[in-house]
């Protein structure tokens, strides 16, 4: 067979089968060589420079470069970093993972070397560099599309990220654990951004979204956690008018008012998973505007909220097309509102209940609705019995629950 | 409907309608460079290959069509079937298919093969790939 069709024929392998393929004779060597895409490399301090170049130089078409190093094991150093943007010329993503042996000097190098055209995608976990590195691969690359910064230090000279390419689309920020607020004139400036996730960074965000998201007109989706986030911040979010996908967890400080002000201003949610850490503050008040807004909702995940029939009702009447329900560890949802759930959710397909006060009456009510229901489970609910379960199975053709009790 | 004729590596004359041998993208950038009025030759492809080709896409065509009948299962017993082949053969249809430029069909065949490779060592693939030549010479 031609180098060609192997090379089809390895696209099809998973990376052990790549290289049980490539000992099979010389020819194959080459062959998977020239074809290989993706390559994730360990990479230790031990690592002598001259192996990673000769890997380098013998994967000719690689797009996609993982390097990894274990914890606390001391990394490769900047040197690597110049070899991959010299040899890897069709490189699109870069994935560092603990290397904290690569420093700023090294990224910047890099950012300098590498091929603009085709690099789009740079993630990086646990470094050695911080706000100036990431400010070159900003700078420089100008195709970026999607940004992954995980575990930095952010501190230092000059702090502050710069303005970001004008195209990056996901933008991901992780346990950031000195200065958040490097990142708003960064989300300020990507005015293409689709997809925004803040984990666990610190800053007043309330502050640093109110100045950051205004141009934000093309968002479809944010996840946001343990975030120090309140209703001001939720305000400001509101006015991404094409949000699709929201999840907001570990924010205690926000209460009814934001969810209230979300729903008004991005009337197209599909998805919205809210946890609310038992705060009380987030309701069927909240969720009442949910209901009478946001008509698209297709998937919605409740956890330690307390809803009841009085907000549920409403969601379950307007959004005709919710298919997907979850509500976890919510004191007030009981046999009623599952009864509500029987009567008024036609499009419903998974459902899934866990620490709630629900029992074997109530299954009995949803049983006699919900005629698209394929998938139902329930989690540490004590007054379900495994005969409830079973006669709710028996309703439906094709419906399939499970049932979980305490452990 | 127009009729296409392919003309295999020995000369031997296909008579296709046009609908099927559009299918292969090759086939038609040659119609539209140089029309319906010769033989297509395709001097890559034997006889026996081409006629297993034909068979592959006809088939598809067939079960695509509204009306029909062919469960998602019957399909796949076709494709498991069609390249239930010995390695030379199957070699042969992935060239041809690459040649031709079918893409379902060289789907089909560069996925036979890997999982012909997959989970063997590398001497039980060497030690399968030289006694399917061997066969053949």
């Amino acid at each position: 067979l031609p180098e060609e069709c192997l090379g089809l024929i390895f696209d099809r392998l998973d990376t052990r089968g790549r290289n049980v393929a490539s000992l099979v004779c010389r020819r194959w060597l080459v062959a998977e060589a020239n074809s290989r895409k993706i390559l994730s490399l360990s990479a230790p301090l031990s690592l002598p420079v001259s192996c990673l170049e000769s890997s380098l130089m013998r994967f000719t078409v690689l797009s996609k470069l993982g390097l990894k190093c274990e914890r606390g094991v001391p990394s490769i150093t900047d040197e690597g970093l110049v070899l991959i943007a010299t040899h890897c010329r069709r490189l699109s993503k870069l994935k560092l993972k603990n290397c904290t042996g690569l420093q700023d000097d090294g990224l910047v190098a890099f950012a300098a070397a590498v091929c603009r055209a085709s690099f789009r995608s740079f993630s990086c976990c646990s470094c050695g560099f911080g706000s100036r590195g990431l400010n070159a691969i900003i700078k420089n690359c100008v195709a970026l599309e999607d940004l992954s910064v995980k575990r930095l230090r952010m501190g230092g000279e000059p702090g502050q990220l710069v303005e970001g390419p004008s195209k990056l689309k996901r933008l991901s920020i992780k346990n950031i654990l000195d200065g958040g607020h490097a990142f708003t004139p960064l989300i300020a400036s990507s005015k293409h951004l689709h997809t925004l996730i803040i984990f666990k960074a610190t800053g007043q965000w309330d502050k640093l979204l109110e100045l950051s998201v205004e141009g934000l007109s093309e968002l479809t989706e944010l996840r946001i956690e343990k975030l120090h986030l309140g209703d001001q911040g939720l305000v400001a979010l509101a006015k991404c008018r094409k949000l699709q996908v929201l999840f907001l967890a570990r924010t205690p400080e926000c209460s009814n008012t934001g969810l209230s002000a979300i729903a008004n201003g991005c009337r197209s949610l599909r998805k919205l998973h809210v946890d609310g850490c038992f705060t009380g503050r987030i309701g069927d008040k909240g969720l009442l505007t949910v209901g009478e807004r946001c008509p698209e909702l297709k998937e919605l995940v409740l956890i330690g909220v307390s809803v009841t029939s009085n907000s549920l009702g409403t969601v379950f009447t307007n959004c005709m097309g919710l298919e997907r329900l979850a509500v976890w560890n919510s004191e007030t949802f009981g046999d009623g509102e599952l009864a509500c759930i029987g009567s008024k959710c036609q499009a419903l397909r998974k459902l899934c209940i866990k620490c709630c006060p629900i029992s074997d009456q109530g299954l009995e009510a949803l049983a006699s609705g919900c005629p698209s229901l394929t998938k139902v489970k329930i989690k540490r609910c004590r007054s379900v019995s495994a005969s409830g379960a079973a006669s709710l199975m028996m309703a439906h053709d094709g419906l399939v629950v499970t049932l979980e009790a305490d452990q | 409907m127009v009729k296409v004729t392919l003309k295999s590596a020995e000369g031997d004359v296909f008579e296709v309608d046009e609908e099927l041998a559009l299918e292969s993208l090759m086939v038609k950038n040659m119609i539209e460079d140089v029309g319906l009025d010769s033989a297509i030759s395709l001097p890559n492809v034997s006889s026996t290959i081409l006629a297993k080709v034909i068979e592959y896409i006809k088939f598809h065509m067939d079960a695509q069509k509204d009306g029909s009948k062919k469960t998602s299962e019957e399909i796949k017993a076709f494709d498991d079937d069609f390249v239930n082949v010995g390695i030379p053969t199957l070699f042969e249809m992935v060239l041809a298919s690459n040649y031709l430029n079918v893409k379902s069909l060289l789907s089909l065949t560069c996925n036979t093969v890997a999982n012909m490779i997959k989970t063997k060592p590398p001497a039980e693939v060497k030690e399968m790939f030289t006694s399917a030549k061997q066969a053949k010479a």
